[in-house]
């Protein structure tokens, strides 16, 4: 759909609406002209081709919480996609320009004014955009809308390749992808019913090497692993002292069972200048906690316990939904977090961290997406995370 | 205290006493029993303490050579140590899989250096040296050892293990354990109730409210420590105090109960025995205790064959006897009444006629001059009207019976002038001496009378030979410092009296004078008592004798 010049009366009129709406929707005020929309240019450079055969239905699985984020539908949904190179993708969005002063991006998407809505009702998107750095969201008709930012981005924002940005999914709509829960949490019961898998376990991907016809495919590396001490100092114990690529390497190659390597700069984090939680009080367990249902986490800790001086130290799970919390309050000595490896929001990602907080990256991982034959062409994000692409 | 209640003590000694030293007996009894019954439980429970560690290590050490075994052989774990690429992570996730597979809670394998290839309990074990651990169960050969170890998330204590193996040349020690930890314990203590407990080395044995009964020395590694020296750990049986005391205590109640019902019925018993025993004997003493001379029909009979028959049929003779022997004495006291009345009738008559004789033997003097026997008449008539006002009043009294006083006023002093004046003269010299203020008594004049009369009578009779002097004095004064009385004195200057002769003064029929009737005192003695009054005599031979009479008058009284 060719570009539309918007009016200025329109334009007002869209402000007063999202003065209404609250304090990020309003401070955008009248949003300038946006320069006329270039359409993204499709391209093949990331995406997994059909596996041949008949193309099945897309069943996938993952085991993990993280790996199941790879393969939500709702990537199909975001405005746009990142690929596994980080180009930018029109997904939602067909088109995405800046003004002249690139604070003001305009999405060319349907429903315009329903996703600025959702956006403004929805905690997750709200939250996003203003660690994202939104300052204002105004639809200026059905199918543009402007994202107003606090300071200028010079290429389109990753941040609308954020799933919490997806627009609603319409009721009736068929997904592409359908997302098996496998029994008893084995995926090597998903790829006995022929479903594509994405998965870090060794045991699953030894499993489906010995199996004719699935192919694997390793995705991104979209993991950083990060021993990080909340009160800062030397604290990634006496590690600290023994920090080295050589110690990283060894740490992806015996600590854990999953495809990893020693973590390399640059890091995100250490360029991010985002507010901290104040630093914490009291004192600290003599523990390295980690998030309990993560294994990689859980092996780290170990290895890091094991090489300890200190007897007392030890290695404590903590549910996901306590980690961020235990974390700003200094509980723990050290702990072991997984980040992604490229942060569409980064002071998201690092919220709960408190000030003075030290950060000694470990390990990156990846997974591994195992293709049934008959599987259709997948397109492969920068994380890794997949859906049903084009044929290249 | 009473026969009765000597009989209950006895009865209560002879019955409570077997029965309190019994039930200390039998309590001692059952207590050792029960002690030694527990110690027999407790040396079994340390017997099969012992027995199933031995067992535990023996299924240790099988599976530990299983595993060696089965390592000896497997082709990857030869690649591994011999540094094949690929190999070191296979190698240490054997040590997990391993350690699952087995059941062994601690599994180690280490190189002959002590470098851990592989850990079962804590996988990221792997590179560091522990050289200790195999050098330490080495040490310790097939006897049972503990080991803690740490663990990812705390540690472990493991009965423990080792075997050495040797695959392409090389040395290798396996280590392994079984889980020795709250539910081992558990299943250790044989009988539930006792209890077995891990003190470490230094700790203490038993907690308040325990009692530790046996303990298993066991040699323990601790690879926590900093030094991580071999020492020996404790395994400690534990019986709970409660229990035994529990136990105790049930039985010294029951004991108890038992001991005091015993004791109750002890009691009982010895009550009614004593009851049983004392009851004759009571009833006798108190027909016993109603003899007396004017009851002496107490009915003695028993039909009893024993020692209480004899007795009452003793005291019922004993009645007899002296039922007859008062009947006697009644007759002799009647004879020996009339005796002493007449003779008293005799004396007061002889009091009565002396001065009648007197004045008639004045008459009789004076009657060769009949100028004036007129006026001796009229001087001495009034005597005479005293006399037989006194013989009249005499009569009248032993005619009544009634030894009995009268109760009117009578004036002290003009009774001891009408007495001093029917002295008749020549026999001493008497003399009045009235004390001022002396007034009046409340009594029988004729008893009063009597009294000075009996008084000066003896006062005269003893200076008569001498020819001294009788004084008659009376006094007001206070008995003791209390009560106002009249004293009235009489003084002679005669003989006086041993102290013989004073203890016998005042008994019936007891005289030193020729031809007097001894009972002159005695009857002052008794009218003096029946008016109240006292009497003390101060005598000594050669000092005279000096009566005092004291008789109360209701008058204010000065001391004099």
């Amino acid at each position: 759909m060719p570009p539309r010049t918007i009016s200025v009366a329109r334009s007002l009129a869209a402000g007063a609406l999202a003065a209404a709406a609250g304090p990020l929707w309003a401070c955008g005020g009248a949003a300038p002209p946006p320069s006329a929309p270039v359409p993204a240019a499709s391209h093949a450079e990331c995406v997994l081709p059909s596996t041949g055969g008949a193309v099945r239905d897309s069943l996938v699985a993952a085991a993990s919480g993280a790996d199941t984020a790879l393969l939500t539908p709702a990537r199909a949904r975001t405005p746009i996609g990142l690929s596994c190179t980080g180009r930018p993708l029109p997904r939602a969005a067909a088109a995405w320009n800046p003004d002249s002063t690139r604070t003001h991006w305009t999405l060319v998407v349907p429903a315009a004014a329903e996703l600025a809505r959702h956006w403004r009702d929805d905690r997750d998107a709200a939250a996003t955009l203003r660690l994202a750095g939104v300052t204002s969201v105004v639809p200026l008709d059905d199918r543009r809308l402007v994202v107003g930012f606090a300071a200028a981005v010079d290429s389109v924002p990753a941040v609308f390749a954020d799933p919490a940005l997806a627009a609603p999914r319409e009721a009736d709509a068929p997904s592409a992808i359908r997302l098996l829960a496998p029994a008893g949490g084995d995926l090597r019961d998903a790829l006995d019913r022929g479903a594509t898998v994405v998965t870090s376990d060794p045991a699953v991907i030894g499993y489906a090497g010995r199996r004719p016809g699935i192919t694997p495919h390793p995705l991104p590396w979209n993991r950083t692993y990060v021993l990080l001490a909340p009160r800062g100092g030397s604290a990634p114990l006496d590690l600290a002292a023994g920090d080295s690529a050589e110690m990283r390497g060894a740490l992806a190659r015996d600590a854990v069972r999953v495809a990893a390597r020693a973590a390399a700069p640059p890091y995100w984090w250490d360029s991010t200048d985002c507010a901290r939680a104040p630093a914490p009080g009291g004192s600290a367990a003599a523990s390295v906690a980690y998030p309990a249902g993560d294994p990689v986490a859980r092996a780290l800790a170990e290895r890091i316990i094991a090489m300890s001086k200190t007897p007392a130290l030890v290695a404590r799970g903590v549910a996901d939904a306590e980690l961020s919390a235990a974390i700003t309050r200094g509980e723990y000595s050290a702990v072991v977090v997984p980040l992604p490896r490229r942060a569409l929001v980064p002071c998201r990602e690092i919220a709960a961290w408190p000030v003075g907080a030290a950060a000694l990256p470990l390990i990156e991982t990846r997974p591994t997406a195992l293709l049934q034959p008959g599987a259709p062409a997948l397109q492969v994000d920068y994380d890794g995370g997949l859906l049903v692409g084009e044929q290249p | 205290m009473s026969f009765r209640a000597r009989l209950f003590i006895a009865f209560s000694a002879a019955v409570v006493l077997p029965l309190a030293l019994l039930a200390w007996g039998v309590r001692r009894e059952v207590d050792r029993r029960l002690t030694d019954q527990y110690r027999q439980r407790v040396d079994g429970a340390v017997a099969s303490l012992e027995a199933e560690l031995a067992g535990s290590t023996a299924a240790v050490e099988q599976r530990l050579a299983a595993l060696a075994d089965r390592l000896a052989d497997d082709n990857r774990f030869r690649l591994a140590v011999r540094g094949g690429p690929g190999a070191r992570r296979e190698l240490l996730d054997w040590g997990v899989e391993a350690a699952r597979l087995s059941g062994l809670a601690l599994l180690e394998l280490q190189d002959s250096s002590g470098r851990i290839l592989a850990s079962g309990h804590f996988r990221n074990e792997y590179d560091l040296r522990r050289p200790e651990l195999p050098r330490f169960l080495e040490a310790v050969g097939a006897s049972p050892a503990l080991v803690r170890a740490r663990m990812p998330e705390g540690s472990v204590v493991a009965l423990a293990a080792t075997a050495s193996f040797a695959v392409a040349g090389q040395r290798f020690a396996l280590t392994g354990g079984l889980p020795f930890g709250d539910d081992a314990l558990t299943r250790l203590a044989p009988d539930p109730q006792l209890s077995v407990r891990l003190a470490a080395p230094g700790s203490v044995s038993a907690a308040t409210g325990e009692s530790a009964v046996g303990e298993v020395p066991i040699p323990f590694l601790d690879l926590l420590a900093a030094d991580a020296a071999p020492d020996t750990a404790r395994l400690v049986v534990l019986q709970s105090d409660a229990t035994l005391a529990g136990l105790r205590r049930g039985m010294n109640a029951w004991f108890a109960g038992a001991l005091a019902g015993a004791v109750a019925l002890g009691l009982g018993l010895a009550a009614w025995l004593a009851a049983r025993v004392s009851r004759p004997l009571r009833e006798l003493a108190e027909r016993t205790e109603a003899i007396d001379l004017d009851s002496l029909d107490q009915d003695f009979a028993s039909d009893r064959n024993d020692e209480i028959g004899t007795l009452s049929r003793l005291l019922g003779a004993m009645t007899g006897r002296l039922r007859a022997g008062a009947t006697r004495l009644r007759e002799a006291e009647r004879r020996v009444a009339m005796g002493d009345l007449a003779r008293q009738v005799n004396h007061d008559i002889k009091n009565g006629l002396v001065p009648i004789r007197n004045v008639l033997r004045h008459l009789d003097e004076v009657a060769p001059a009949p100028a004036t026997l007129a006026e001796v008449y009229a001087e001495r008539r009034t005597t005479l009207e005293s006399s037989v006002a006194y013989l009249e009043t005499l009569a009248r009294n032993y005619a009544r019976l009634t030894p009995g006083t009268g109760r009117e006023r009578c004036d002290v002093n003009a009774v001891v002038h009408e007495v001093v004046r029917a002295v008749p003269p020549g026999r001493a010299a008497v003399r009045a001496a009235p004390g001022a203020g002396v007034g009046t008594i409340e009594g029988d004049r004729v008893a009063l009378r009597r009294i000075v009369e009996n008084l000066v009578g003896n006062a005269v009779d003893s200076v008569s030979a001498t020819g001294g002097e009788v004084e008659v004095a009376t006094a007001t004064g206070r008995r003791d410092g209390g009560e106002p009385v009249v004293r009235i004195i009489v003084a002679d200057a005669g003989p006086g009296m041993t102290r013989a002769e004073l203890d016998r003064a005042f008994d019936d029929f007891y005289t030193t004078k020729e031809g007097g009737t001894g009972l002159g005192l005695s009857i002052v003695r008794r009218l003096v008592l029946d008016l109240g009054g006292a009497l003390r005599v101060d005598t000594g031979p050669g000092e005279g004798t000096r009566v005092t009479v004291e008789l109360p008058t209701s008058a204010p009284a000065e001391t004099r």
